[in-house]
Order: structure tokens, then sequence, then C-alpha cells
């Protein structure tokens, strides 16, 4: 189909057209992060739909296939996964549902869910909608409809308490924010509906776009900044930066604590990165070696150091490493926030202990506890140094998206109460992220506000 | 003891549209008013309709109610506001000859053949085992199955002009006091609001060729779908404005107005103010403009909109002859407030009969609204409720998602109201789909089924639709490519895929001479016809986004809460919860959760309960 961004555009394709309220929701049933298996779930009407477009083939209920997921983008093959199909009513939901027993890695994750995020047939489930749908299809038993209440209590006592001391309430209040100032400005255009005989004064539209524009930038701002939010789910990088041979490898073996990278006192002997992911602290962490820094003609290492710089320049925390105390005389090199110095090799050299450097021996693990501690604690520094608002949930960007969309289309649109309407539509769709929904619907707002399973 | 199965207290705009649409059902009705000839009266302004205010008319008129075949016999200046805007959004209104409008209200309620009307003052109703039996009149009593109770602003009525109060329920008509101490018996929460009217002006005295005129349409657009064409004559209104002057008199005196000097406790609306109140909060505006609205044909009192006010005579004088073209007006009347109770309409459920008593029904200002239209609504949905109660039909009950009379009772019985509540287009989150243009199609298939619709209406209702399903089918079987669309002037995606007529039109720049050009046929289609579709067809991407809130809406509505639940009998309920609700009764979850202090869990452990009961 040829886009030539003309604005009366029609859209022809059937399945453009599913309602939201129509589309297959889906959602990962195992917690985020790295595991060994991880399990998706679609369900809905669509269900079928989804299955053919992820070129599943023939499934038979309640059995367990071994399937191929195709990425129907590049007709590339996604993953080897473990595929069951619950027709309905006999599932969890009471609608067709799907279940793929995938592999763990972020990387399957992540690639699965834009390829079910772009089909559109399906949506992201919203928090607690796989058990709306099985309430409304009266398949919970009436133990769990009353175990549900306590679990809310429960879960919004936890709930409160991570929002809290996660984000010290400065997301809550962005988005209040940002909602409050879309209803006033939506105060403005209905004024204009609902009094034209009130001698509106002509200037309030302008002052109605200069705010429109601003919030869409807010919302720019946030959907482009770096994620922290994301991070703490996805992971960190930590990169290991030095001169060549002064031990990085070994230290990314002293903390990955199993021989991941080839190990050598030959300069020169890592030449590409190798990367470990780690928990640190609670931390999802990419802890990477980098090729030791110097000046080489060899294409391969060449390679490699402009990959270090790349890292030293992007990674979240950087070890830089040395093996031997620095000369007092020479003028020190101001560290960056994000950096820790290391002096390795500690083992074999009296040291005075200093808050400036770290001392460690990745041979004996001297020390190596001590670092691990202070990586974690910069990188509690990078969260809370995080001054802007970070998008913690892919939910939460969902909403944005759909607020910035809208908001587009206010600019596009000439008649007030369609222009009211994106505004309405902005200001909705941000309010499901604050709980906050100017039309209450009572179990749309119990279960999003409240993260009942999924 | 004469008996009619429904008896309706009040002949204004609620008491007549209840008791027409239960005489409509065929029930024995009888309507008692103080005085037959204020039927249909026009206490305040003469004009009928606005924004958000002439959907609910053409609402009223698609349950075939009185209000809109009125006012098109008796406006005398027809305007559709917001005509700049899209149809959603239009808002029909016509200023009326009050003479007339009384005239065809009377008329249009002579021709129900199940109706009497009865002079009386009824002080008293009378209910046995919380079910109501008679009502007692000062001439006699009335037994009956059901009562609908339209009083406005009659309650323990006072007005006040400056210092000066006076009991009354309108001017020169008494108050009632009985009624209030018997509602407040059952257990029924009262409250206090208050309202204005401005002066009344000569408007002989009126110099008119200093004003600035405000035409109304060029052809008077009919409120009634079933009205063909305006015949009555048409006259011109004028607009004037206060000046500096007129705000210095107001402020040196503003400790002599009753609201301001705290002689009024009740809470006027904040979107009708007073013009002490705009000189007060406006302080920045240097004028306010004026309205000056007659009143009729033959009559030259003028109503000069927008400066209702309660300062002593004497200052209305000054500040009224202080406007252009009023320097030498003679004031027919002064302006006053009005200090009257209603009843908390939280007491009400969605077929607007009280909670606690069993066929009392409860319309119009009573309820705690303002406005013509807004008490028309509320009428014809209790007229039609009273009549289904006593003839064992169901309740008959229109959602939010279906009219603005949805939203007016559910925002009235779920939040209560703490000012006079009036209609607006914002109030509703499905306006687009909520139009003046399409109350028929929304909700006369609704009082067909109800049994509250003429079969005139009825005829004149199926041929309209069959037309416009038989246009919209003819519009979506004529297709044309993009590049042939082009060749007339449509600007569009040159994608290769061809589109329906219909699809056109949801583009802002086609036209119907367009399409024609394109398919002579579409000529065939009438105007009317072809705009319904048009209108359709400009709405439709929004439509198809609001429909997931809509059903939402709609399923949590469908959970409805039997009436004799007991909320002591569920355990996991804490008591300060089971109490609200015992209070509240809420008729079904979506009100349920809307009652402050409600927790989710709170809400699940009912919903749970309820499940339980009827398994």
């Amino acid at each position: 189909m040829i886009h030539d961004g003309a604005e009366n555009s029609v859209s022809n394709s059937p399945e453009a057209d599913i309602p939201d309220h129509a589309r297959a929701i889906f959602a990962w049933a195992t917690p985020p992060g790295r595991s060994g298996v991880a399990v998706l779930r679609i369900s809905g009407a669509y269900v079928p739909a989804c299955a053919a477009a992820l070129g599943l083939g023939a499934l038979t209920p309640r059995h367990a296939h071994l399937r191929q997921i195709i990425d129907p983008d590049n007709v590339a093959p996604l993953d080897q996964a473990l595929v069951l199909y619950f027709k309905a009513p006999h599932s969890f939901t009471g609608e067709d549902v799907l279940e793929l027993h995938t592999h763990g890695s972020l990387a399957v994750r992540h690639q699965l869910t834009s390829v079910l995020s772009a089909l559109p047939m399906c949506r992201a489930a919203e928090p607690g909608e796989f058990t709306r749908q099985a309430f409304t299809n009266g398949k919970l038993d009436l133990a769990q409809v009353e175990g549900l209440a306590d679990v809310i209590d429960a879960q919004s006592a936890r709930q409160l308490a991570q929002a809290q001391e996660q984000l010290h309430g400065s997301l809550s209040a962005f988005y209040e924010g940002l909602r409050h100032d879309i209803v006033r400005t939506l105060a403005f255009i209905e004024a204009y509906i609902d009094f034209p005989d009130e001698e509106i004064p002509d200037d309030v539209m302008h002052t109605v776009r200069t705010s429109v524009t601003e919030a869409q930038d807010r919302i720019q701002r946030v959907l482009q900044a770096p994620n922290t939010g994301e991070k703490i789910r996805e992971g960190f990088t930590v990169a290991i930066i030095g001169s060549p041979n002064v031990g990085k490898s070994s230290l990314l073996n002293a903390i990955a604590k199993r021989d991941v990278a080839i190990v050598s006192d030959i300069p020169g002997t890592t030449r590409d990165t190798i990367e470990v992911s780690i928990e640190l602290h609670g931390y999802l962490v990419t802890l990477i070696d980098t090729a030791g820094l110097r000046e080489t003609t060899d294409q391969v290492e060449q390679l490699g150091i402009e990959r270090s710089r790349h890292y030293e320049k992007n990674a979240d925390v950087i070890l830089r490493v040395t093996d031997h105390v620095p000369d007092p005389k020479q003028p020190k090199s101001a560290l960056e926030k994000n950096e820790i110095m290391i002096i390795n090799k500690c083992d074999q050299f009296p040291y005075e202990p200093s808050p400036e450097m770290c001392y460690i021996s990745a041979k004996t693990g001297e020390n190596i506890d001590q670092l691990l501690a202070l990586i974690a604690a910069k990188l509690a520094l990078t969260v809370s140094r995080q001054q802007d608002i970070v998008i913690t949930r892919a939910r939460h960007r969902q909403a944005l998206i759909a607020a910035a969309e809208a908001l587009k289309g206010f600019n596009q649109e000439k008649v007030y109460e369609l222009m009211a309407e994106e505004l309405r539509h902005a200001a909705f769709h941000i309010g499901k992220i604050t709980g906050k929904v100017e039309v209450d619907q009572l179990l749309e707002v119990i279960f999003s506000e409240f993260c009942i399973g999924k | 003891m004469k008996h009619f199965d429904v008896i309706v207290i009040g002949g204004g705009h609620a008491g007549t549209e209840a008791a027409a649409a239960s005489a409509r059902m065929g029930i024995n009705t009888a309507l008692i008013t103080h005085r037959y000839d204020t039927i249909g009266e026009m206490s305040c302004n003469p004009a009928i309709g606005g924004i958000g205010k002439g959907t609910l008319v053409r609402e009223v008129d698609a349950l075939d109610g009185v209000m809109g075949r009125a006012i098109d016999q008796a406006g005398i200046h027809f305007r559709i506001l917001n005509q700049s805007r899209g149809p959603a959004v239009h808002g029909p209104r016509a200023q009326a000859d009050r003479a007339l409008y009384k005239a065809a209200v009377q008329s249009i309620l002579n021709e129900y053949s199940c109706l009497t009307i009865i002079e009386d003052a009824i002080d008293d109703i009378i209910w046995e085992d919380g079910c109501v039996k008679s009502v007692v009149g000062k001439k006699e009593s009335y037994g009956c199955d059901a009562v609908v109770l339209t009083t406005g602003t009659f309650l323990n009525g006072l007005i006040h002009i400056g210092d000066k109060t006076t009991p009354a329920g309108r001017v020169g008509e008494a108050p009632s006091y009985g009624l209030s101490e018997r509602l407040r018996d059952a257990g029924l929460q009262l409250g206090r609001l208050k309202t204005g009217t401005p002066a009344r002006l000569n408007g002989k005295t009126i110099d008119w060729s200093v004003l600035q005129e405000q035409p109304g349409d060029l052809i008077p657009t009919p409120f009634s779908y079933i009205t063909d064409s305006i015949t009555t004559p048409q006259i011109r209104c004028f607009i004037t404005h206060t000046n500096e002057e007129t705000h210095r008199i107001i402020q040196e005196n503003i400790h002599r107005s009753a609201m301001y000097s705290g002689q009024i406790e009740g809470v006027g609306p904040r979107y009708c103010p007073s013009i002490e109140d705009k000189v007060t909060r406006f302080a920045d505006k240097s004028q306010h403009q004026i309205f000056l609205e007659p009143e009729g044909l033959d009559d030259d009192t003028i109503y000069p909109n927008g400066i209702s006010t309660s300062l002593p005579e004497e200052v209305q004088h000054a500040f009224i002859r202080s406007m252009k073209g009023l320097e030498s007006v003679e004031i027919l009347r002064p302006g006053y407030a009005i200090e009257y109770d209603y009843i908390d309409p939280r007491e009400l459920c969605p077929a607007l009969e009280t909670k606690k008593v069993s066929g009392l029904f409860l319309a119009g200002q009573i309820n705690g609204t303002t406005g013509y239209e807004e008490a028309a609504g509320q009428g014809i949905i209790a007229g039609i409720n009273a009549a289904s109660k006593v003839s064992n039909r169901p309740a008959f009950t229109v959602s939010r998602a279906d009219a603005y009379l949805g939203v007016m009772i559910d925002d009235l019985i779920t939040l209560g109201t703490k000012e006079p509540y009036r209609m607006f287009t914002s109030r509703s989150e499905f306006r687009l789909s909520l139009r003046a243009d399409n109350a028929d199609r929304r909700l006369t298939p609704l009082g067909i089924q109800q049994g509250c619709v003429d079969q005139t209406r009825v005829d004149i209702f199926n041929s309209k639709m069959l037309a416009i399903h038989k246009a919209e089918k003819t519009l979506q079987s004529l297709r044309i490519t993009p590049s042939a669309a082009q060749k007339h002037g449509i600007k569009i995606n040159q994608d290769g895929v061809q589109r329906s007529a219909m699809e056109l039109l949801a583009l802002s720049d086609v036209s119907r001479e367009t399409l024609i050009s394109i398919w002579p046929d579409i000529s065939n289609i009438r105007p009317a016809v072809f705009d319904q579709c048009a209108i359709d067809a400009m709405y439709a991407r929004y439509l198809k986004r609001q429909e997931s809130e809509r059903n939402a809406l709609v399923q949590e509505e469908a959970v409805t809460i039997p009436a004799n639940l007991n909320y002591k009998d569920i355990p996991s309920l804490s008591n300060e919860i089971k109490e609200k609700l015992q209070q509240a009764k809420p008729n079904n979850i979506r009100m349920a959760s809307q009652i402050p202090g409600m927790t989710p869990a709170a809400v699940i452990a009912l919903l749970s309960y309820i499940n339980r009961q009827r398994a």
C-alpha cells in the first residue's frame, strides 16, 4: 500500500478495524527477567488468527505441540516453543487461549512482545484483564472470587509501597499533571461548545494549541528518554575498561564466578566484547568485558577496541581497571560519576585502602564483594539520579503512545467537538496509567488499578 | 373517593410530560394543579432549547412528548446554536410566545382521552406499608396507585427582592408547605436551592433603533420530528450591554442584594449567575451582553436575559436604565431570587421512583435541576415509569450511552447535586452519538416498545428509518477507484483500493453535489435523509473508537443489584460500607462503585454475594 501522507486516508484493511475490546489480549504469565522458560498467554476470539500469524500450524486443543514461532515480518524463526491451545469455553478465561512456552531469554521475550504488539488482532493486556475476563465468563469459583477481595487489599498496599519507594511519587505527579493540563485544555474547548453566546475571547484557542503542543513535547520527551524503568527490568550494562592485560577478563570471571571468558596473560587476548548476565543485589546486570585499549595495527583487535570505546560511552557503570597504584605525581584524571577506579592484583603489592579507588584481586577474590556492593550503589544512584520521568511498564508506554496519537489527531481536526474528542481520549489514556478515569468504569478500574494476576 | 391509576401533581413542564406520557400509555391519569390556566407556563425566560438542552427536547419528542410540538407552534425566533460547529453539538433553540406556548400545551393535553385535569392544591400524600395510596387536596382526596410529584419551586418557596421576602412558589402564587414535611417524614433527604429571574421590561419604552439585532435562522428548523415546517410569524431579537456605570451602581449596592447579604442560604447555579455575581467575580470585564427577548407577538413584555438579580427594586431601576437603549425603560415587574426545597436525587432509582416509598415518583426542579428541558425530560421518564408500574410493565430506563436523558438521571441519582443541575454536552462521554439530529433513532424504538408512542409518530418514524436504511445501502454499494475519484476533485490516497460513496462522505471536503456528479442517482435521496447518512459517515471513525467504552459501561450497568438485598448479611463488608450501601441502595454495580468510600474490595465482595444469591 502506498502511503502518500494525505490527511484523508481511508483504511481498507479489515483487521486494522478491529476495535480494542474485540482484540485478543496477551501477557507474559511468568515474571519479568531472565529465566529458563517463559510463558506467554493469548486470550480471545482472535487467538486462531494470532496462531496463524505466528505460523504455528494446526493445533489440537489441550495437546502440547513443539513448534517454531515465525516472525511474520521477515518469516524468520523466532524461537522454538511448546504450544498449548485451549478452546473456548474450556480455558482459564473462558475464551480461546494459547499458551506459548518459550525460551526465557530477554531477547526472545522482547521480540515476541513486539511481534504480537504489531499484530492488528491482538494487544497487550491491561493489568488483571485475564482475571477479569475469567470473572466475567464465570470461570472463577466462589472461593476464588472471595479470595480476590483479600488479594486486592494486599495488592493495593504493595503497589502503593512500590510506587512510593521506586519513584518517589514523581511518576504519578508527572502523569497526573499531564492529565490535569489536558483536561484543563479540554475545558477551554468545551466552553466554546457549551457557551457559544458567551463572548469567550478568541485568544483562548491560541492558549489551547500552545498547551497541546506542550503536552505533546512532554510525552515525546518521556517516550524518547533513556529508560531506567525498563532497565530495572531488562538489565543495566556494566563495562570493564582498561589497558591490555590488567586482568579485565579475570575480573569478569571473578564476578561471574565461572569461566566464561578466555583468560590468558597474552595482551590482547580479548578481541571482542564478552557479555555475562548476572544478578547483582537485585539488579539485572549485563557485565561486559572489553578489549584492552591500546594502539594496534591488528584490524580485528581495532574493531574490538572500537566496541570498547562504544561501551565506555554508553555503559551505565564503567569499571576502570589498572594493575598498579597510580603515580601520585601524575595528574589524576577526573572520574565520571558512573566510574569506579579499580586497582587489580592487590595480592601482589602492599596498598592503603582508599575511598577513591577499589583495590581487588581477581585472582584471590580479595575485596570482590566490596566491589559488587560499590557497583550496586552506583546503579542505585543511576536510578535515583534520573530526574526525568521514566516509563516503568510497557503498558504505560502503550498509553502514552495512544495519548500522543490523540494529541496528533487533535492538531488535524478542524471542528471543535472532534478536537475535544481527541483531548478527552488523550486524558482517558493517561488516566488509565494513574487509575483516574473520568468516566468511571468500575470493573475496568478495579482490575487495572490493582494488578490481580494476569 | 375518586380513583386514578396515576396522579401527577403539578402542571409545569415536568408535570405536563409525565401526565401526557402516562395517558399515551392508556393509563387512567389525573393531572392536579393549582390553576388550569397556568399549565405550560414559562415562569422564567420565554425560550426553549439551547446547547444540550435542545437535544433533551428532541429526546422528549422522540418519546412522543409534548414540548417539541408545543414550541413548534409557539416559537417566534428560531436559531440553531453552534451552527458553525459539527452536528454533534448543534443546539436547537427558540424564543416562544408565552401565551401561544401555554395554549399549545393545553390543547395537546386536551387530546388525551385518558387524562383528567383537576384544579386543586395538594397538601398531603398518603402511603401505607411504604406504598402510595392517595393524595389529599384542599377540595377533596383522590385515590391512586402511583404519584408523580412535580412541584417545581413551590416546596417552601420564598421570594427575595432586596431585603423583602415573600413566601411564594412563583410571583403571585402561594407556595406549598405540608408536602415538604411529609417527604421528610418518609426519611427523604431535603436540601435548599436558589434560582433567580430578571426584571421584566416594557418593550414600548425601549429605544430599539440604537440596538444591535440578533436575527433568527432564515428557515426555522422545527424541534419535533413530526412537525413539517414552522408557520408561526417570526420576530427579531436585540442585544444590549451592561457598562461601567451599570457595574458601579451594582457594586455600590451589592450589600443590599439578598444573595450577598447572607439572607439566602440556598445554593445558586454557577452557570446562570446573577448580575451581582458577574460583576463581582469577573470584575475585569467592562461589559456583559444582555439579550432582549420579546415574550410574545402581541405582548410588549421584554425578558432581559442576563441580568437576573435580587437587588432592591430601586437599584434594579437605576442599573437597568444605565444601559444603552434602556435609558427610559419602564420596569413592569422587578427581578427576584427564589429559594425552595429540593429532594436529594440520590433518593431515586433510575425510573425516578423514590427508593423509600413505592409508587412515589419525583420529576423536575424538585430533584435539584433547573430548566424547562431538564424538567420535561425527567417528567416524561417518570410518567412512563409510573404508568409502567401500575400496568405491570418493566421499568423504562435509559442508559447514559443512549441519551442525555440517561446522562442527566444517572448524574443526579448517583452523584446528587449541590447546585441546580443543568444539561451540558460536556457532561456526556458519548456526545458524538447523542445528537439532536438522531434522538428519534436512539429513543423512538425504545418508546414504541414501552408503548408510549402514538401510531402517527410510529408511521412517520418507520418510513424515515426505511429511507435512511435504503440510502445507506445505496451509498455503500456505489464504489469508485481512487484515480477516478481524484478526477472529480477528491483528495484521496492513490492506493488502488476502491471506496464506497459512504466512505467518501467521511472526508470533510466531499459534498452531496460532488457525489451526484459521480453518481447522478444519488440525487434521488432526499436531502434530509442524505444528511443523516453524511453525519453517520462523518463521525464513524470516532464512534467505532467509543465502542469499547460503551461496552464496558453497558456491561457494568447490566449487573443489577436486587432492591431487597440486605447488605448487613454480606459478611466481608465493613460496617461503614454496609451502612453506605444500605442508605444508597444502588441499582447496579456501576452505581455501587460510584458511592464515595466504596473500595474495590467491597465491590468484589458485593459482586460475589450477588452471584451466590443468584446461584
